[in-house]
């Protein structure tokens, strides 16, 4: 079997060649000169830009405007980037501030919960701009990047080549044809993906299509390897009053799903397969996914950028929150986590969860 | 890392007088040189809480170990021990250096711009930040030959702004002003890199304590920090309508009585240590192209921040003293 070579770890710690496998047939794919084929059913995925491409080019999701980040992808590879700040501010680009967050150091801090080394290999389905994948490069042996959209891998893969981290190796390949071998990593990490993927099959229930994701990522871990799964509590305290839905409608995640989709239909022309889930059912979908041993954490106030993260149900640490990092909470938030600290409902509304779940 | 944390505390529950099940909690830090992430950690049994910290990036472990010694060098000395975060331990968790110390108690002086510009809250604010300069200053100063002055307190400076396309001519003349304002046997200061409101806390004792020693240095410039002090106050309080770089300029370059607060405090600090007063104005250009420096090693896409801070160190060449 010829195995493909796409990047080396730093310190020679994990494999330095990375096994791709025909997303279509699952048989091992070899390289070509203008990318990789499959021997077993001809598939033939072409190398894109230096990038391995199993997917089309037809997708592109971001709150950024598609020409603006081919503009900032142009202005990386040219060692420009103290003027990719300015290109968005200047044109007043919508999405800009979720954009830059990616590329502050604290985006990614949630990652100290999940059990790395630099010996372990990562795979970071989803991985945006970078944002998580970087810091995670430098921490760990190798990590495996992928998105759907191309140019979030891309750019994900300039920033890599920037700071000289050759253990990133960037797959542009959609997350439910995966073009990786089972049992191959240590961590899996769907850092704020889990809510979006039902979108991605009208096919099945949102629910369905995310479990098959949560299957999937079972799937690709080592025996006892983790999953780290991030994303919003259905009933976050802060999406009564300040956060809007993934559907970017307010209060639906409270709504029965139903009600929730005809609301949906109604004012954006689309269904509802955003879901978000409380703790015990997503509790309940990842243990059906086949994982064991489940742990929540509440991140505060976001499970990107967080000022603070507590393990869930860790009552002394919740109390040493608001007064060690009052930043974690605005002031009517401090007071009404304090009421419903009193009544034990504050867990219940955390604003997000970061869940580490082993395979079983 | 949180449970790798708990685990550590738990093998050292006897030495720390922690019985029972530590609670750990995770908080940020701002992305200062992609800075450091912190825990808390708290005894079920009511023992001190205590602070734990790791570097984002591993490879940034020196960077843990040095500000240790110095913490450590600063815990032994007989005037500043209190002002600093006791020690506890350092360790190796999860492959990361993780330095921990007991919590600090009490209160921030302030956080943000808290105090007006007024000269009344600026005299306030100095009335703690200054003996504390000063006694920073005290505490493990080293004399040294003019040579290795030059070398590692000056040269960076120059680097940086060589490397930010200044001119060799603005940078020398100034450079040397301080080297012979210092005299044959300069004396390199501990100077803390982030001497902000923010970062000094008041315990219930009334004890100042200097937290957030990252940024600290072994080899660095008298006068450094209470300028720090005193630029932040003007960053942050001045009149809402104008931009906090013009803040900045107005408060150095037009005289008004909090700026005479400030001199006053500038020219004690030096009459306490001995220092001549010609070094104030040198100093005060030079903390500008120290603060251009540390927004430089930010990890942040951003350097417009970086060059504010040097047009304010171009400008300034040319106010009065």
């Amino acid at each position: 079997m010829a195995q493909i070579s796409s990047s080396a770890a730093t310190d020679g710690s994990v494999a330095p060649i990375f096994p791709f496998v025909c997303p279509r047939c699952r048989a091992p794919v070899e390289r070509t000169p203008d990318g990789h084929g499959c021997p077993a059913c001809g598939a033939a995925y072409p190398l894109r830009d230096g990038v391995a491409s199993f997917t089309d080019l037809g997708y592109f999701y971001g709150a950024l405007p598609q020409e603006s980040v081919i503009e900032l992808i142009r202005l990386t590879a040219e060692n420009r980037m103290g003027e990719v700040r300015r290109y968005l501010a200047e044109r007043k680009v919508k999405g800009r501030k979720v954009f830059l967050r990616g590329f502050q150091d604290s985006f990614a801090d949630g990652r100290f919960v999940a059990p790395i080394d630099k010996k372990s290999r990562v795979l970071d389905l989803g991985c945006g701009y970078g944002g998580l994948s970087i810091p995670l490069a430098r921490s760990s042996g190798e990590v495996v990047s992928v998105d759907a959209t191309f140019e979030r891998v891309k750019m994900t893969a300039l920033r890599a080549e920037r700071e000289g981290l050759a253990n990133l190796v960037p797959v542009h390949a959609n997350a439910l044809e995966l073009p990786l071998p089972p049992a191959s990593f240590d961590c899996v990490f769907l850092n704020g993906v889990l809510e979006w993927v039902g979108e991605w099959d009208h096919s099945r229930a949102p629910r369905e299509v995310q479990l098959g994701v949560l299957r999937k990522a079972n799937d690709l871990l080592k025996a006892g390897g983790t999953l780290y799964l991030a994303i919003e509590n259905r009933w976050g305290l802060e999406l009564l009053y300040r956060r809007k839905d993934h559907n970017k409608l307010y209060w639906t995640s409270f709504m029965p799903r139903a009600i929730a989709d005809l609301l949906t239909r109604l004012l954006k022309r689309k269904p509802y397969r955003t879901y978000t889930y409380g703790r015990a059912s997503l509790e309940r979908l990842v243990r059906e996914a086949g994982f064991a041993a489940v742990d929540f954490y509440c991140p505060w106030p976001r499970y990107q950028d967080p000022d603070a993260i507590v393990r869930h149900g860790d009552e002394a640490a919740f109390a040493s929150m608001a007064k060690i990092q009052p930043e974690a909470f605005g002031r009517l938030e401090a007071l009404a986590f304090q009421g419903l600290r009193t009544l034990g409902l504050h867990w219940t509304v955390a604003p997000a969860w970061i869940v580490l779940a082993r395979k079983r | 890392m949180i449970e790798a944390i708990r685990s550590e505390i738990r093998a050292r529950g006897a030495e720390l007088r922690f019985r029972g099940e530590p609670s750990v909690l995770q908080v940020g830090g701002a992305s200062w040189r992609g800075g450091r992430v912190h825990f808390a950690i708290v005894a079920p049994n009511g023992a001190p809480a205590l602070f734990a910290r790791v570097n984002r990036n591993p490879a940034d472990a020196p960077r843990l170990i040095a500000e240790r010694d110095l913490l450590a060098r600063l815990a032994a000395s007989a005037h500043f021990a209190v002002h600093v975060p006791t020690p506890v331990f350092f360790s190796e968790v999860a492959g990361r250096a993780l330095l921990c110390e007991r919590a600090v108690g009490g209160r921030r002086l302030a956080s943000g711009g808290a105090f007006g510009l007024g000269a009344t809250a600026l005299a306030r604010g100095l009335s703690i930040a200054k003996p504390l300069a000063i006694e920073l200053a005290r505490a493990a100063a080293e004399d040294t030959s003019r040579e290795r002055f030059e070398t590692l307190a000056l040269d960076p400076l120059r680097a940086f702004w060589l490397s930010a396309g200044g001119a060799r001519s603005e940078i020398d003349p100034l450079l040397s002003s301080v080297l012979d304002a210092l005299g044959p046997r300069p004396r390199f200061v501990v100077t803390h890199g982030d001497f902000i409101a923010k970062n000094i806390q008041v315990e219930r004792d009334g004890r100042a304590v200097l937290i957030d020693w990252e940024t600290a240095t072994p080899h660095g410039l008298p006068l450094l920090d209470l300028f720090y002090f005193i630029t932040r106050q003007a960053y942050l309080a001045g009149p809402p309508w104008r931009k906090k770089m013009d803040r900045v300029r107005r408060f150095y370059a037009v005289s008004s009585d909090a700026g005479e607060v400030a001199r006053r405090a500038l020219h004690h600090y030096c009459a306490v240590l001995e220092l001549p007063t010609s070094l104030v104005a040198p100093m005060r250009r030079i903390h500008f192209l120290y603060k251009a420096r540390i927004k430089a090693e930010t990890t942040s896409l951003d350097n417009s921040i970086t060059q504010k801070w040097l047009e304010l160190f171009a400008a300034s060449g040319a106010w009065r003293d």
